[in-house]
């Protein structure tokens, strides 16, 4: 095949692809690390660049509404919408149903054959599908033969440059753009593209494992990489070698590559072995485990936004711990930064809340999102900043100085500075181990989610390194809930009922009031029992959701509780998950709605006491509940 | 009235008094084929072709009352003649044709449109009323040749012995076994599970010609290479199976077209190869028929139900005993087949 050397672009699009699909069959860290060389290796140097991005998640091209390409789609395959909309729900993912429905509609290109004549390839690709979807097929090379692009729109690098310019365009543009890659990509390929174009790519992988495999393959120091891939940048601009020394050309504006906590458990959940952890495996590090007490440094754990305020060269920057800018969002925060001394760099918690007031997190959320706040909501809804750290002085990395150090370089400096936006956040004092275990009680009466503790001979590490920062949150306020609708999970849950409306008892037992909308915290175990459970208990059908008869009970847990006006019962939960399943509680003997009261006035009368303010008022437009907290099925009556 | 009715026993043809693939305890069932989900113990008396001979002595008792039929042997019963033709499954199915009262029809049973050349190849039998599975009927499933996938099965394995891995597959052990041993055996050496090697005696007893395969047991952990090994996905938690690693583990069938079906399991893969029909199978073999009116059953019976309402068929969908959408669970414990959910 003399032809083939003719289209190498085809093979570059498929190392992103060959990339993605390897970090989808492996848990293992070592070949996912393996998997990327081979990429960086292998794929052009732009291509690197913009796999790089799209990993770590820096690039949206969200190009249409998932309406419009599901219209199209219907068109391509001749399919009524209604039974898109079904496949979507069995699928669990637009993306790859759309790639699955396009099948017939794809050139076969398997074999690279993406060049092959039209009509020879539209005869292979539906040869049991009906005679209609073979005259769409046929509209369709038309538009494809007009397409000014060629086989290099197979290019990665392309494809994305591509996706970015026409967002602008108009849809006809766009429709003839998206028909013609659908065209023209294999499978596993126009999963990607759709991926893309429906703004929902991620990829299987964290940024760690990414910046050791290219300081590998570049031989370069980890350290140097991570700073380089700190913050804004746009892989349009950026060569690979030029992205690796964007550190030193803009690392004025850059911050440090945050140090974290790990989680310490406390003795009643470590105790607990149903307690599902997260992700990581965590050992049960007891207080005593630890040492002294003077060894330690004890504080807060606000729960607000973890920043980096810089100011270097004049210029000041906010970064949050999820490397966005802040600056806009807060103007307040950054006239402050502009009044530190030059070269300094603070880490610490943007709150909501007049000092010492803080109030919850909320009300800091309804900042978020909003480039210019308005004065009004400036005023309502003020900010300041509790300091944890200094890791920046003179314009000196000071990270390495031990922490009991730096925290004395950051009061003096926070002394001086004097700005009432601006605060060292307390640090808890108390001799013994046994005072802290009471404090950590207190902790939801200072608005924080519980302690952290430092060890005051600590350097300030760089990402999530264990033994030194602990946090050691407040257990989670606990109701018992019925499960009562239940709907099909995504991604690696589709098709199994893992997302769960629970529900407790009105004040006079009587009724079930949905309370909170809760993914399985279950194993996967529990999760393939309650699913089978529900098949055969499911009442009534509403698209995905099915209503089951009020049987099983679980335990729930939550970080928040707040009166609501858009939810039935009344009262929102902050972060509900399953803690566990009550196999041994009937659903009579779940809780009601007189329980969650007494949780919420006890809440309120904490936060009253200590902000002497009314926080009812703003918690009907608060967009952010919506997301996190309680969603209920649309279609629900239950009587 | 209609020749064939459905009640608490599944199909039940009133006229001749016998059920298809009834469950509950009827006098005379007909068999589509032996998969437990269609061959139910407890019967008085079974008829079924007589590949199905083995298998269902094996898994029903060897003391089951069972009458052997020949594909396209007629055999008449209170005037309503029935008949047994290929349906491409796996060895041994057949779809049942129903005739008298001057109507036709046909009972699919399960069945594969595309030839494997292992099992007769499936043939469409003209009648008025026919009732189809729907398995796999949602326009998202497209099969690529079976060829194509063993060749990819292949591959993947080459690329794990390569990185000092094994290979796991998971097949079911009547029909899915089969099928990918008789399509990888001139591939790559191949060890299997003792439920497959005794399916394997079963259908070799009828005359299906299967290599004679050593069984996972003799490989030897540290001495022996890496291997390609098969096992029913009920036995994925045997002690058999631990000892093979380090090993790469994939399902195999329909369900792993769709990503989420082999990732959630924590499986390193899926291929997607079945023993049903997919959607243009289902389509085209529906069209072969001939027939007005479709009854469908076991799978998306309302999603598929309603598209050929839409394409101009009397289409209905026949309740079968539960709610719900019956999500498929591949590697439920139940040693069946993909069409139990």
């Amino acid at each position: 095949m003399p032809l083939q050397s003719l289209c190498p672009p085809l093979k570059r699009m498929k190392a992103f692809t060959d990339l993605y699909h390897r970090l989808n069959q492996t848990n293992s860290s070592i070949e996912k690390q393996q998997a990327l060389e081979v990429f960086f290796r292998n794929a052009p140097d732009r291509d690197a660049v913009w796999g790089l991005a799209l990993l770590s998640g820096r690039v949206s091209v969200r190009l249409v509404g998932s309406r419009r390409l599901r219209g199209w789609v219907a068109e391509c395959t001749n399919l009524p919408e209604w039974l898109i909309d079904e496949s979507y729900q069995h699928v669990g993912d637009l993306a790859e149903t759309l790639s699955l429905l396009l099948a017939p509609y794809r050139i076969a290109s398997s074999d690279n054959s993406a060049s092959a004549s039209t009509a020879s390839a539209s005869t292979t690709a539906s040869t049991a599908s009906t005679a209609s979807a073979s005259t769409t097929a046929s509209t369709a090379s038309a538009s494809t033969a007009s397409a000014s692009t060629t086989a290099s729109s197979q290019d990665l690098s392309t494809i994305m440059l591509d996706l970015i310019r026409l967002k602008k365009r108009d849809e006809s543009e766009q429709k003839e753009y998206v028909l013609h890659n659908w065209r023209q990509l294999d499978g596993p390929s126009c999963f990607l593209f759709n991926k893309f174009i429906t703004g929902g790519f991620r990829m299987g992988v964290g940024q760690g494992i990414a910046v050791k495999a290219l300081s590998n393959y570049m031989n370069r120091p980890v350290s140097e990489i991570t700073q380089a891939l700190m913050g804004n940048w746009d892989p349009a601009d950026y060569t690979l070698e030029r992205l690796l020394n964007r550190g030193s050309i803009h690392s004025h504006t850059l911050p440090y590559p945050f140090f974290l906590a790990s989680p310490l458990l406390s003795s009643a959940s470590a105790a607990e072995p149903s307690d599902q952890g997260g992700g990581e495996s965590i050992q049960n590090t007891a207080l005593h485990q630890l040492g002294s007490r003077t060894d330690w440094m004890a504080e807060w754990k606000w729960d607000g936004i973890r920043v980096q305020m810089i100011l270097r060269e004049g210029v000041s920057s906010i970064w949050s711990r999820g490397e966005e800018r802040l600056d806009d969002a807060f103007p307040e925060i950054a006239a402050l930064a502009h009044l530190l001394p030059h070269g300094t760099v603070i880490d610490g918690e943007l709150l909501c809340g007049e000092f010492p007031a803080v109030r919850s997190f909320q009300d800091l959320q309804k900042r978020l999102g909003r480039t210019k706040p308005s004065a009004r909501m400036t005023t309502q809804q003020p900010v300041f900043v509790y300091a944890y750290d200094l890791l920046e002085l003179d314009g000196q990395d000071i990270r390495r100085k031990a922490l009991s150090e730096r925290r004395w370089l950051l009061e003096r400096l926070v002394e001086t500075l004097n700005h009432p936006l601006l605060h060292a956040s307390p640090l808890i004092e108390g001799i013994e181990w046994s005072d802290l275990h009471q404090k950590r009680l207190e902790s939801r009466r200072h608005a924080a989610e519980g302690i952290m503790l430092k060890r005051a001979c600590s350097v300030y590490e760089s990402g999530r390194k264990r033994g030194h920062w602990w946090k050691w949150k407040l257990d989670p306020m606990q109701l018992d809930a019925v499960l009562l609708y239940a709907r099909p999970g995504h991604g690696r849950r589709s098709n199994l009922f893992t997302d769960y409306s629970m529900a407790i008892w009105d004040q006079e037992r009587m009724r079930l009031l949905p309370i909170a909308q809760v993914y399985s915290g279950l194993t996967d175990t529990e999760i393939r029992e309650v699913d089978a459970w529900i098949k055969g208990h499911a009442t009534e059908k509403f698209g995905p959701v099915r209503t089951v008869v009020p049987q099983l009970v679980f335990e729930i847990g939550f970080d928040g509780i707040q009166r609501s006006g858009r939810h039935k019962a009344g009262i929102a939960l902050r972060f509900p998950r399953i803690l566990r399943w009550r196999r041994d509680k009937s659903a009579s003997e779940a809780d009601d709605l007189g329980i969650a009261e007494n949780l919420l006035n006890d809440r309120n009368l904490d936060e009253n006491l200590l902000n002497n303010r009314n926080l009812d008022e703003n918690l009907l437009n608060d967009r952010n509940l919506d997301e996190n907290l309680l969603n209920e099925p649309t279609k629900q009556e239950p009587n | 009235m209609n020749l064939l009715q459905w009640g608490p026993y599944g199909i039940e043809c009133p006229q001749a008094g016998v059920f298809i693939d009834p469950w509950g305890k009827v006098d005379r069932a007909l068999l589509t084929h032996a998969h437990a989900d269609h061959a139910r113990y407890g019967h008085k008396h079974y008829m079924a072709h007589a590949h199905n001979r083995a298998v269902l002595r094996q898994r029903l008792g060897n003391n089951i009352s069972l009458q052997e039929i020949e594909y396209e042997e007629t055999i008449e019963i209170n005037g309503v003649r029935f008949s047994w033709h290929p349906a491409g499954h796996i060895p041994g199915s057949a779809q049942i044709r129903v005739a008298g009262n001057n109507q036709i029809w046909v009972v699919s049973g399960d069945y594969k449109t595309e030839n494997d050349h292992f099992t007769p190849a499936f043939e469409p039998v003209k009648c008025s009323h026919f009732i189809t599975e729907c398995t796999f009927g949602l326009p998202i499933y497209h099969w690529k040749p079976q060829a194509h996938t063993a060749q990819a099965i292949a591959d993947w394995h080459l690329s794990n012995v390569n990185q000092g891995y094994s290979t796991l597959l998971y097949a079911y052990s009547l029909g899915k076994a089969q099928l990918l041993i008789h399509l990888l055996k001139n591939l790559c050496p191949i060890y299997i599970h003792p439920s497959i090697a005794e399916m394997n005696r079963a259908l070799h007893a009828v005359g299906f010609g299967l290599p004679e395969l050593p069984l996972i047991s003799a490989w030897k952990p540290k001495v022996d290479a890496p291997a390609l090994f098969m096992a029913p996905p009920g036995a994925s938690n045997e002690k058999l199976l631990r000892r093979l690693s380090p090993c790469k583990e994939a399902n195999v069938s329909g369900w792993a077209l769709v990503r989420g079906m082999y990732r959630r399991q924590n499986l390193d893969n899926g291929f997607a190869l079945s023993d049903h029909a997919d959607w243009p199978g289902l389509l085209s073999a529906i069209k072969g028929t001939g027939a007005e009116h479709i009854y469908c059953t076991h799978g998306f019976t309302s999603e598929f139900s309603k598209y050929l309402s839409e394409q101009g068929y009397q289409s209905t969908e026949i309740h079968t005993r539960f709610l719900g959408d019956a999500a498929p669970e591949p590697m439920s414990t139940l040693e069946t087949d993909e069409s139990i959910h």
